[in-house]
């Protein structure tokens, strides 16, 4: 009889079996379901997943068994639907507070911050599909045309920042607010506060964050414009290069930025660069918005892989853990064909001290045309967004093939330093327009390890799609 | 050669690499040295035996897997594949094969027992509680109110 077999063999036996067939298990008799709640058979199932899939936020010593056991079984499920094409998301609709939204930026899942003409909103999307999407707090930008914004917590996740490009007769500015983000009623009670106003304009194409030292490098899309901020102490500097680049008539913005540790990454239109980071200086007190370095400035690039006449058009990178300082982080490209591309960048580290760019894929969703591209932090799943042969616009979402981020890093000689594969990748659509153009979607965002999705579209409508 | 008696007094004598497959009586023999001493197996029946000596026989050229080998495993496996010999080895019936386990696991016989594990796993694997029932004669003993609860507990990871 199995239920005669001491508990050792039968969680041995678990060990072997899918967290469903588990579950399974459970509703048999009451002892097995006893054994099935076993927290060391949880801990090692949690820990196994989290080397192929992504994890919602665990802190396994601080977990109930059912905590950990409901994030197995919610990333399990996740991993299943997100390719399924017979499991259609739930949408819900940001509630009609904000007309026409211009920007957006999703914050753990949980936070959303949109801006229009009148403001920048905080709404709490909640854990799941089945919550009420929230507002939460909000300030005024007056007549002030907010065009672009940026958000990201701050290490102490009792703040978010919030940076808003906007438009007023004076030309365009950039102000960096901080909104309390704590999940409770009482830090809701404070206003959002304005920490950073710089009177040029910075594009705010992307954000990077650096948590352990609280440093955020705002982007520009207009050539390499990056001001790396310490928001603990307000010093400043700005990400350089040798030679004047507005001589330069092709478009090199900045598409992406990233800490790695003791370097920044940057991802431009036509070229990778690596650079070093520039000392931080505190503001000039008689011109406080003003960025003025008062030494020339030295340039901080250490290495540059350029794609020569190649622009790209969107780029979205992975985290950057610096607990695997030996592994690439990897972004993703939509290129001038409007294919994407997936990069492995290998950074100096101890046992190589070149800085390496190697393609790994190309994607090729011809004949649609892809705009926009996300990739998950963990570098297992994305979304994009293409224009169809209908001539609507779709959002895609796809997996990216589970044995990728075991190609390593080889020490390629000169020219074999590009590995090129091109495969269709197994894509499924979420979510398209109906021919109408108001409704075609046009910015997005994702959190991979809860899968959901918020979609911006033309009329200025913000979706959430939860999977 | 060693002399092995199980719990019904059968007796097999086998080669030492065959029986030193087993952990227990490979310490065993270290203990005792050489000697002519019959090892007494008092949880394995001779049909039992039998089958898993067939098991080492066919293994015993295999390395024996070392305490490093085991400790870098790890606790959750992540394959429930099994060898093509192992898999029409271990097509016997459910009271053989629980018998095999038990015996692996007294003997300690660690791959052998990780294929009669993987076995049951695969034996319940895509089955409802109510199959799985069958499939082990297990007997429903929860309360209508309580097979409610656990019912509801996880009903929102079926959705899929």
């Amino acid at each position: 009889m199995l239920l005669d077999f001491p508990d050792e063999l039968l969680l041995g036996i678990m060990s072997y079996m899918d967290v469903y067939s588990i579950l399974s298990l459970r509703k048999t008799c009451k002892y097995l379901s006893t054994i099935t709640r076993d927290r060391a058979l949880w801990v090692a199932i949690i820990v196994a997943l989290g080397r192929d899939l992504p994890l919602r936020k665990i802190c396994i010593s601080a977990s109930s068994t059912s905590e950990i056991e409901e994030c197995a079984i919610r990333a399990v499920r996740l991993q299943g639907v997100w390719s399924s094409p017979s499991c259609a998301p739930s949408m819900r609709k940001v509630p009609p507070r904000v007309k026409q939204t211009q920007s957006f930026a999703l914050i753990d899942h949980r936070w959303l911050v949109t801006a229009s003409h009148q403001g920048v909103n905080f709404w709490d999307l909640g854990e799941d599909a089945g919550s009420p999407i929230a507002y939460v707090v909000g300030c005024s930008t007056g007549n002030r045309v907010v065009t672009n914004l940026c958000a990201l917590p701050q290490a102490s996740r009792e703040y978010a920042l919030v940076a808003v490009r906007w438009e007023s007769q004076g030309g365009e500015r950039t102000t960096v607010f901080r909104f309390p983000m704590m999940a409770s009623e009482v830090a809701w009670d404070r206003k959002p506060e304005t920490v950073l106003q710089l009177r040029e304009s910075v594009g705010l194409k992307d954000v990077g964050h650096d948590f352990t030292r609280d440093l955020v490098a705002f982007s520009s899309n207009m050539h390499l414009r990056v001001i790396i901020w310490d928001s603990k102490t307000g010093y400043r500097a700005v990400l350089s290069r040798p030679e004047e680049e507005d001589d330069n008539d092709t478009w090199n913005g900045t598409l992406a930025v990233r800490f790695c540790g003791e370097y920044i990454l940057v991802i431009r239109a036509s070229s990778f660069e690596l650079h070093s980071l520039p000392p931080l200086q505190p503001s000039d007190p008689s011109h406080p918005g003003l960025l003025r370095p008062r030494s020339p400035e030295r340039s901080t690039l250490i290495a540059s892989h350029s794609f020569g006449a190649e622009s790209f058009r969107d780029a979205s990178v992975t985290a950057y853990v610096p607990s695997c300082s030996g592994d690439p982080v990897y972004a993703l490209v939509v290129d001038s064909q409007r294919s994407i591309r997936r990069y492995a960048m290998y950074l100096p580290h101890s046992s190589h001290a070149e800085f390496r760019v190697v393609l790994q894929e190309t994607f090729v969703p011809a004949p649609r045309l892809v705009s926009e591209v996300r990739l998950g932090a963990q570098n297992r799943r994305g979304i994009w967004i293409e224009k169809s042969e209908k001539a609507t616009r779709a959002v895609m979402a796809f997996t990216l093939p589970k044995n990728s981020s075991a190609v390593r890093y080889q020490g390629y000689g000169g020219g074999e330093s590009l590995r090129i594969l091109t495969k269709d990748l197994h894509s499924r659509e979420l979510y398209s327009s109906a021919l109408d153009s108001v409704e075609d979607p046009i910015d997005c965002a994702f959190d991979e390890s809860t899968g959901r999705i918020v979609v911006s579209t033309r009329k200025g409508e913000v979706l959430i799609l939860d999977l | 050669m060693v002399n092995l008696v199980t719990s019904d007094n059968e007796s097999f004598t086998v080669e030492k690499a065959v029986a030193s497959r087993s952990v227990l009586i490979k310490n065993m023999l270290e203990d005792v040295g050489e000697s002519d001493q019959p090892i007494p197996l008092p949880n394995v029946t001779a049909s039992v035996l039998k089958k898993v000596l067939e098991y080492c026989d066919h293994h015993k050229n295999e390395p024996m897997p070392t305490s490093e080998d085991l400790a870098a495993e790890d606790t959750r496996k992540r394959t429930t594949d099994i060898g093509e010999w192992d898999q029409k080895f271990i097509q016997v019936d459910q009271e053989m094969l629980f018998e095999i386990i038990l015996a692996a696991n007294y003997l300690d016989i660690k791959p052998l027992l990780d294929v009669g594990c993987k076995t049951v796993a695969n034996m319940i694997k895509g089955k409802t509680p109510e199959e799985i029932r069958k499939l082990f004669n297990i007997v429903n003993d929860f309360t209508p109110e309580e097979e409610a609860q656990i019912k509801k507990e996880n009903e929102w990871a079926e959705d899929r």
